[in-house]
């Protein structure tokens, strides 16, 4: 089992849509689970399950029964959903508290999920204890890059707070929501790409039919299966792929 | 075969416009079709059902063959091909399989039970569109029934169970289980297609002439059913069920054929014993090549050496013996008086009448019962000594009894007939045994002093066998003698006693 997180401290990247549309991709060969992190619950939404709202809090990170008892199939074979609970709004504290070091909760999360091949998690923008846990425990941690200027500024803000980590050989960048008629966007796209050694060779565009999953509830393979967007997720999970961290 | 139908879901088994009607109802949820297909299901067991008595299910679809485990409840599936329809247990090559079917002690296979229909997936989804189970309506060609399994997708169990539970409240009838499990349910007299137990159910005010002539025919009709065996040799028990199915058709009419004219009766029952007495050499042969592994385990590993000789000599002899009874089997002599036997106990017999023709069932059986239940304490009177021959008389005394109650218990005793006969059966199974060990020794000779070829062990091995089964009998003899005994004390022998009818 291999543990793919999106992540970026910066919200509106495109994190939950290329969640939702590479865990699908994913789903083609392999049985996935997409475990949705953020309480927004917007790849739950997404995929028309409905987010946990009630129950007690309490450490479940490492509870079997909760799994077992919460995650749901999708409309599509072998891709399961752990969906967004309101319980994960008190992440940061479960797992400052947690009793399991970082290496514990690894090796309990490959038990948990043993029968996936792939996890993917879809995570809420922060920086705080959550992202320290879910850098350690991901064998791939993806960072959509907005090719904008404070999109790069929180890119470079994470880079220097994991620069000693020694996970930083498996986070990887690609360039999401980009608008080919922007200018700006094309220099910078050239910029960084001169600078970067763990940027994917892989555009996804700003596109109608990403934004039309909201509507639809599916993922854009499904809407527009010969649409660029389709295309670029389905290159960024040959990326990965050959990226032979996976 | 979709697994949604062996997988334990909800099924529904309803009418098809009776489903339709329920499911326009169910407004808060949709449909969205998935696929439909052509499906067939084989229902495979021996010709007497103990893969099922056995809870072992095998069936086939398409190219595809589906095995229960009854330990786990969960279906392992394999492929093979063959190019009959009916095969024998060596035939699979996989041996896990072959593990699987042991505990049923079967050697031919074949299917039982062949069932086509169409089968349609549907996605149900709830008001959100989302897909919460799988519903899967299978329509069968030869029935105006409908399943519908309904199995839900992981995580939405209790939302699927709301959806069951209102086509519930609008009371189609509902079971848990499997798909295949249902059809099995849906055809009670599957087990029993070859066997030679008497299914008729008679009522105590039948008229006397037709109801044994219904017994009769049963009876005439599961012989037929297992010709087709017996001339493929597919397995040494369809010639065993025919014999009995023959035997008890004469046995009865002989306890209860005064309903027809007494020369018919006589006729048919001379015909009956032709019928069977052709293949009284192969089921013999049939009898101790069956018994030869038994025989070995009885035997030091140095003299069982000397069984393959007979086994090789039986083998040979069995050729011969197959052969005649095929060609009586597809003679028209044999196809002619068979088919006259069916017509007349089908309905020529009207025209028959015995002295107790037009009685009530119940008085005739009753009457033949009491005369069954008085022969063998007639005979126990009667001999000095308990002979291995009286014992066998006896044995037949007690089979001809069991007999009657087979095919008339219904009538006479309702309920208690299951008991009676168990207990009956369990009786005559020892009687049996003393009398198979008897039979043993006698045949053993007989089978050396007829073989021409044999090596140096076969006689001894013969004498060594000889001595076991004298030890054995003599030793059953008493534990036999005290049952007998035991059987025909006035207390046991008066819940036999038919009691007034209702």
């Amino acid at each position: 089992m291999k543990i793919i997180a999106l992540y970026s401290i910066k919200g509106g990247v495109g994190k939950t849509a290329t969640a939702v549309n590479l865990a699908y991709e994913a789903s083609k060969e392999s049985q996935v689970l997409l475990w949705d992190w953020d309480p927004q619950a917007s790849a739950t939404f997404y995929l028309r399950i409905k987010p946990e709202i009630k129950g007690k809090t309490s450490n479940i990170i490492t509870k079997k029964s909760y799994y077992q008892k919460n995650i749901k199939a999708t409309d599509f074979p072998r891709f399961d959903l752990l969906p967004a609970d309101f319980l994960l709004r008190d992440l940061d504290f479960m797992l400052s508290k947690m009793k399991d070091s970082k290496k514990d909760l690894k090796k309990k999360l490959a038990e948990l999920f043993d029968d996936y091949e792939y996890v993917f998690i879809d995570s809420p923008p922060s920086a705080s204890v959550l992202s320290e846990y879910l850098l350690y425990i991901s064998d791939v941690v993806l960072i959509p890059l907005i090719p904008t200027v404070l999109s790069l500024r929180t890119y470079e803000m994470l880079k220097s707070e994991i620069a000693s980590d020694k996970s930083k050989n498996r986070i990887f960048a690609f360039f999401s929501m980009v608008d080919k008629r922007k200018k700006m966007h094309s220099d910078i796209m050239e910029e960084v790409k001169k600078s970067e050694a763990n940027l994917l060779d892989v555009v996804v565009p700003y596109s109608a039919v990403i934004e039309k999953m909201g509507v639809e509830r599916v993922p854009v393979q499904v809407i527009e299966p010969k649409s660029t967007a389709s295309s670029a997720y389905a290159k960024l999970w040959k990326a990965l792929f050959d990226s032979q961290v996976l | 075969m979709n697994v949604n139908l062996l997988s334990k879901s909800s099924v529904f088994l309803t009418r098809q416009e009776e489903l339709d009607l329920a499911l326009k109802k169910c407004t808060e949820y949709s449909f969205d079709l998935c696929n439909t297909k052509k499906s067939d299901i084989n229902i495979y067991d021996s010709f007497d059902g103990r893969l099922l008595s056995k809870d072992i299910l095998l069936f086939r679809s398409g190219e595809n063959f589906y095995l229960l485990n009854p330990k786990n409840k969960k279906y392992n599936f394999f492929e093979f091909n063959h190019s009959s329809n009916v095969f024998k247990l060596q035939d699979l090559k996989d041996e896990k399989v072959k593990k699987a079917l042991s505990p049923a002690s079967l050697r031919a296979l074949m299917p039982l039970l062949s069932i086509n229909g169409v089968i349609t997936v549907y996605n149900l989804k709830n008001s959100d569109k989302k897909t919460i189970a799988m519903c899967t309506k299978c329509q069968f060609n030869d029935d105006s029934f409908t399943f519908l399994v309904i199995t839900p997708l992981k995580g939405f169990k209790d939302e699927t169970d709301e959806f069951v539970n209102l086509l519930k409240s609008f009371g189609l009838n509902y079971s848990k289980g499997d798909i295949v499990r249902e059809l099995i349910n849906m055809y009670p007299k599957l087990h029993v297609t070859y066997s030679n137990k008497i299914q008729t159910v008679l009522k105590q005010d039948d008229l006397s002439d037709q109801a044994v002539s219904l017994i009769v025919t049963e009876l005439l009709k599961k012989a037929e059913a297992n010709i087709n065996g017996i001339l493929h040799d597919y397995d040494t028990e369809f010639l065993h069920d025919y014999r009995v199915s023959l035997r008890k058709a004469r046995s009865i009419l002989s306890e209860v054929g005064d309903v027809f004219d007494k020369e018919k009766t006589k006729y048919f029952r001379g015909i009956f014993k032709t019928f069977a007495q052709i293949t009284n050499n192969l089921r013999d042969i049939d009898v101790y090549l069956l018994k030869i592994p038994e025989f070995k385990e009885e035997l030091p590993e140095y003299l069982s050496y000397g069984l393959n000789d007979i086994e090789d000599y039986l083998l040979k002899l069995r050729e011969g013996e197959v052969e005649k009874v095929n060609n009586f089997l597809q003679s028209s002599e044999f196809k002619a008086n068979f088919g006259e036997a069916v017509d007349f106990f089908q309905k020529g017999y009207v025209d028959y009448p015995g002295e107790l023709a037009g009685k009530r069932i119940y008085d005739v059986a009753a009457e033949a019962i009491n005369d069954c239940l008085a022969s063998p304490i007639r005979r126990v009177k009667k001999s000095k000594s308990m002979t291995p021959e009286t014992l066998h008389k006896l044995r037949i005394d007690f089979k001809k009894l069991r007999y009657l109650i087979e095919a008339f218990g219904n009538v006479v005793y309702g309920k208690k007939t299951e008991t009676l006969l168990d207990k009956l059966k369990k009786f005559q199974d020892e009687i049996g045994l003393y009398h198979d060990y008897h039979n043993h020794i006698i045949m053993l000779n007989y089978i050396l002093n007829e073989m021409t070829v044999k090596n140096d062990n076969t006689e001894e091995t013969v004498r060594q066998l000889e001595k076991i089964f004298i030890k054995k009998r003599d030793k059953l003899e008493n534990k036999v003698l005290e049952r007998l005994e035991r059987f025909l004390q006035k207390k046991n022998i008066s819940k036999y006693k038919p009691r007034s009818s209702k």
